[in-house]
């Protein structure tokens, strides 16, 4: 009886519109989780600066300002000048956009590769698994900053293969922890029942198995992607990373530029600033996340 | 115990062979020429076949894989396109900088991590632990470039202050190398205490809630011996395993580190080799990189045993 009641009461009757139920989850987030909705809001920002770059900067980024080279912040210049006149504000604006995109599409390319090879790896077995697995270790033997920088170092500077480089570094360990899931997935009874119904592999792991990885992929993905801004940053400003002009918080902090920063100490301080409040955001959502979806992952 | 050792060690055979391959296509195979880099800006077609015939660059990818490993094999890394010495001598001749760094780096790391790990966990959900796991997550969040660079010009503005930039070996003068070494040391450590301090407060908080724990306390010992003497032991297995993933990030620190110090480590010499396109250089500096890295982590691996007994190697 006590059942049936609460069927009743989750019945469609009292079920809020979707719009409705999404508020209350994110509501319900915010309440349990202060510090990640913070995180998530400061993420949320990056994305509406990124999106409206052209309504917020005030100025072009890459275009020198006569006479004012080195002006220190003022309202006119919110965050000053650089060393060559250009709104730092504005560079820091669009500079949002670049660690958008590079971080998401490292992300989705990095973590989707490793997620394809660990659904193989965990669903094939036998050599398939032997030889990812030996692969994935060769991958890991390598710190994530130098193998980026050997793969920079040859395919040469650009947003292209930043973006490639800082995702083969998040390809192994989105592989292995995949394949876990698969391995443990396989020996459950509805895997058992989908083959006994005449299921083929490749349907049993995109619609079966592949469900199952989502939250530890989802959890994966929100540590790759703040590790990814931060990997940007670190190629830009070892001037293997983004070329200037092109306005990224990484390469800002790098070049000629460094030797003004004494006597100008905003051009080393926003740039950074912008970086490690974002970074942040990023780490304190993914935290949550990560308890609210996989706490067998809880550090 | 002694065959876990020796599996582990022969399992690490393939990894280093996959190593070599790995690193060796990385940079024969992807587009890019070591000869029209070190060539003017419009080198002739003859100049540019000349000089990829002296460097050996002309013969199959086996044949030059072959002689590359077959060097390695017998200690010979190989000899810098540029300077045209053993790369293994400028390894030599940088790798105490970074060595030294990593290791004042790694001591910074715990000195500040683990008091703040234990108070955090001690005082679980009181305002000593918001403020330490704040104190963490800002740690992880800030990037070693950003510090670096603020370590760096902050202390030149406020008090005329700059790291002195002219290398002494530590055996030398050792108050000279100290004298340059905190600051760059304190900037690698910060990164790498962030999470070590959360590492340390999750693994204690575990240890604390075990039976072994209560009957420590229920014996009547002092609060102080419980933690350090009981808990702490065995809260220290989780955060070594991390220590191992950290050496990755101790090496890359080393990179960025000294770029802004001007140190001349192994890092400086690998950004030179890359901006240099030395690809000899590159070859055997990553190739170190991984060996360091993955020796350090099966010795992480076996350490366990030491700390936790109960742990057992099949």
């Amino acid at each position: 009886m006590a059942e049936l009641t609460a069927l009743q009461v989750a019945g469609p009757a009292h079920t809020p519109a979707l719009p409705g139920r999404a508020l209350g989850g994110v509501l319900r987030f915010v309440r349990r989780k202060p510090f990640g909705a913070a995180g998530g809001a400061i993420v949320l920002a990056l994305i509406i600066v990124a999106a409206l770059a052209p309504l917020i900067a005030p100025y072009d980024p890459q275009q020198s300002i006569r006479g004012a080279r080195l002006l220190s912040p003022r309202p006119a210049h919110p965050m000053g000048t650089d060393n060559i006149g250009r709104d730092l504000f504005s560079r820091i604006v669009y500079g949002a956009r670049i660690s958008l995109y590079v971080s998401v599409a490292a992300t989705v390319l990095g973590i989707g590769t490793g997620l394809l090879f660990g659904l193989l790896s965990g669903y094939a077995g036998g050599w398939v698994d032997n030889v990812i697995q030996r692969a994935m270790e060769v991958m890991l033997a390598f710190p994530g900053l130098i193998l980026a920088l050997a793969l920079v170092a040859m395919l040469g500077a650009s947003l292209r293969n930043v973006l490639i480089a800082i995702a083969v570094g998040a390809i192994p360990n989105a592989s292995r922890v995949v394949r876990g899931v698969v391995l443990s997935a396989r020996q459950e009874d509805y895997v058992t029942a989908a083959r006994l119904l005449g299921a083929s592999g490749a349907r049993i792991v995109f619609r079966h198995i592949l469900p199952n990885t989502m939250a530890p992929v989802i959890v994966l993905a929100s540590v790759s992607f703040g590790t990814a801004i931060v990997a940007e940053g670190s190629l830009s400003f070892l001037g293997l990373g983004i070329p200037p002009p092109t306005p990224s918080w990484g390469g800002m902090l790098s070049g000629p530029s460094r030797r003004f920063m004494t006597t100008s100490p905003w051009m080393a301080v926003f740039p950074g600033l912008a970086i490690s409040i974002v970074v942040f955001g990023v780490n304190a959502f993914g935290d949550a996340l990560r308890d609210v979806l996989d706490p067998r992952m809880r550090g | 115990m002694q065959r876990y050792v020796l599996r582990r060690a022969l399992n690490m055979l393939p990894v280093l062979f996959g190593l070599t391959v790995a690193v060796f296509l990385v940079m024969r195979v992807i587009p890019g020429d070591a000869a029209s880099a070190m060539l003017d800006e419009s080198p002739t077609a003859a100049a540019k076949e000349e000089l990829r015939r002296q460097l050996g660059l002309d013969r199959p990818l086996a044949e030059q894989y072959l002689t590359w490993v077959g060097g390695v094999l017998h200690g010979d890394l190989g000899t810098s396109f540029w300077t045209n010495r053993p790369v293994s001598g400028e390894i030599r001749r940088t790798a105490p900088v970074t060595i030294e760094l990593a290791l004042l780096a790694s001591l910074a790391a715990l000195v500040v991590a683990l008091p703040i790990g234990i108070l955090s966990a001690v005082k679980q959900d009181t305002v000593w632990d918001y403020l330490g796991r704040s104190v963490s997550i800002i740690a992880l969040s800030v990037p070693s470039f950003w510090l670096g660079t603020l370590a760096v010009v902050l202390p030149a503005i406020w008090f005329k202050w700059v790291p002195p930039v002219t290398y002494q070996p530590l055996w030398e003068h050792p108050r000279q190398n100290l004298a340059q070494f905190w600051l760059p040391a304190l900037v690698i450590g910060a990164g790498s205490s962030g999470a070590m301090m959360r590492m340390t407060r999750s693994a204690l908080l575990e240890v604390l809630r075990q039976d072994y724990i209560r009957t420590a306390r229920a014996k009547g010992l002092a609060p102080r011996s419980v933690i350090l003497r009981h808990a702490l032991k065995n809260a220290m297995v989780p955060v070594i395993t991390m220590f191992g993933a950290l050496v990755g990030g101790l090496l890359t620190g080393a990179v960025i580190t000294e770029t802004i110090f001007n140190l001349p480590g192994f890092g400086s010499l690998t950004i030179n080799a890359i901006s240099q396109r030395d690809y000899p250089q590159i070859q055997a500096n990553v190739l170190m990189f991984g060996l360091v890295y993955t020796v350090i982590n099966l010795l992480v691996d076996l350490s366990y045993a030491m700390l936790n007994p109960r742990i057992r190697y099949g």
